[in-house]
């Protein structure tokens, strides 16, 4: 099976990590994730404003390149472009005056009207693929590792995109299981994770980090595991910042769900780039043998 | 560039066997023979391209100009020495694009975005709105070159924006 798909700038430079084990792991269960051959940034933020048409030029023009795939699917792994896509999308079909004013704009491409569906790779595992199959597939389950699921905002929020119900949420319950690995839920588990913040005000960011990593970790949580880049590199790389600020808190190796789909389905620590995740992950992984499984 | 206007008024002036077609000229009306290019319209309605001519073909940035056509909202942005005048073309010439143009040694900067944003901090602001590539009188697909960079695709960017010199190098080197 072929699917387009589009891997968003962070993807393709700092979260390599999440780009290419989730190519391999979706190779590795017969699906050819095809980048498109032309995008652009998907503007990663979905502006709020009523009247900023200009923002959403950007994920706009990312769909028409999807039509002029003849294609009508695309496959986003990133929290944040999904959220952006989906949003974007939802407005250029429902809103006929935007939609309107935003293809007059964009006068050299093709006319656009939401016709393209928006997918998150969590969803495209269990819909087109199924927990069934890839459980099937697991050559190394990851037994023993509890993992916490951390959604954030994007996933979830606003409710017209969200990739299941956040009251009822099982998408990295059920991926986590299927993985052979143990779920932690936890309350913090849709929290913020704080965004931007972390630039323009860090020590409301690091607050905001502690009080996830110590929520994860009161629930007996051994790593956490996420779909988005920003949530990331606030729980990951800015974890140092708040394991200086508080003594209480221990190391939680941070990963994305394609780094351990990829090393649970065999294909090894060389598809997921751990050098660039950060607090631990190769000694956790190390620790529990999945490494050396493969 | 700057010209020197040698006709005295508005030229009502034919050429045998010639279609003429009006075209305006800083506000100015002329009446040039069809097929020719802005630049030659230009010389053939008297003025003399002492800067902002370049190499006439096609290639250096020099003769940019800006322009519009009747019953047209758009502005359309083009080579003079490559775009053939249209009836009621108004023309400006542009005699320098302001553009950023930063100074650096690529092979020590590598290819890491991060590296690009120091250098033209300006392409993380791209809204993808396209207005890049409308402008670029050489065509170049600058919005998708940007995106390139932005995915630190630099193979990419390089061969998408091979024909750029960004408008600037009859400037240094021709002075004009």
């Amino acid at each position: 099976m072929k699917i387009s798909y589009y891997p968003g700038c962070t993807l393709k430079t700092k979260a390599k990590n999440m780009d290419c084990p989730g190519v391999a792991a979706l190779n590795a269960l017969g699906v050819e994730l095809v980048e498109l051959p032309r995008w652009n940034c998907c503007g990663a933020v979905f502006s709020l404003a009523d009247d900023d048409l200009l923002h959403l030029l950007a994920p706009v023009r990312d769909l028409i390149r999807v039509v002029e795939q003849g294609d009508n699917k695309l496959v986003v792994a990133c929290s944040m472009c999904y959220n952006t896509l989906a949003r974007a999308n939802l407005l250029m079909r429902e809103n006929s005056e935007k939609r309107h004013t935003i293809n007059t704009f964009m006068e050299e491409e093709r006319d656009y009207n939401g016709e393209v569906e928006v997918v998150h790779l969590l969803s495209f595992l269990r819909d087109e693929i199924g927990w069934e199959k890839i459980k099937e597939s697991i050559k190394v389950p990851l037994r023993g590792l509890k993992i916490a699921p951390y959604y954030g905002c994007t996933l979830l929020r606003p409710q017209s995109v969200a990739i299941e119900p956040p009251e009822k949420r099982t998408l990295f319950k059920d991926l986590i299981e299927t993985m052979g690995a143990t779920v932690v839920d936890f309350p913090a588990s849709t929290d913020c994770c704080s965004s931007y913040q972390i630039l323009s005000n860090p020590d409301i960011g690091i607050e905001t980090v502690s009080k996830i990593l110590e929520s994860a970790e009161s629930w007996g949580a051994e790593a956490i595991v996420t779909s988005c880049p920003l949530c990331e590199y606030n729980l990951g790389k800015r974890q140092e910042d708040a394991l200086r600020k508080h003594d209480k808190l221990k190391e939680l190796p941070t990963f994305y769900f394609t780094q351990l789909l990829a090393l649970a389905l065999g294909l090894g620590a060389e598809v997921c780039n751990f050098e660039l995740n950060h607090n631990g992950v190769v000694r956790l992984m190390e620790s529990k043998k999945f490494l050396t499984a493969a | 560039m700057s010209t020197t206007d040698t006709t005295k008024g508005e030229s009502k002036e034919t050429t045998s066997g010639k279609e003429l077609v009006s075209i305006f000229v800083m506000g100015k009306k002329y009446e040039v023979p069809k097929n020719l290019t802005i630049m030659k319209a230009m010389e053939y309605a008297g003025y003399k391209y002492i800067r902002g001519c370049g190499c006439r073909g096609g290639i250096c940035g020099a003769c940019g100009t800006v322009y519009r056509k009747p019953g047209d909202y758009h502005i359309y942005v083009g080579l003079a020495c490559q775009t053939v005048v249209e009836d009621g073309m108004y023309l400006t010439q542009l005699p320098f694009f302001p553009a950023n143009r930063a100074t650096y040694n690529l092979e020590a900067i590598g290819s890491d975005p991060e590296e690009v944003y120091k250098k033209y901090p300006e392409l993380f602001r791209c809204v993808a709105c396209n207005a890049c590539t409308k402008v670029c009188p050489m065509d170049i697909s600058v919005m998708d070159y940007i995106s390139a960079i932005k995915q630190g695709d630099f193979e990419k960017a390089t061969e998408l924006s091979f024909d750029c010199i960004q408008c600037i190098f009859p400037f240094e080197n021709y002075g004009g």
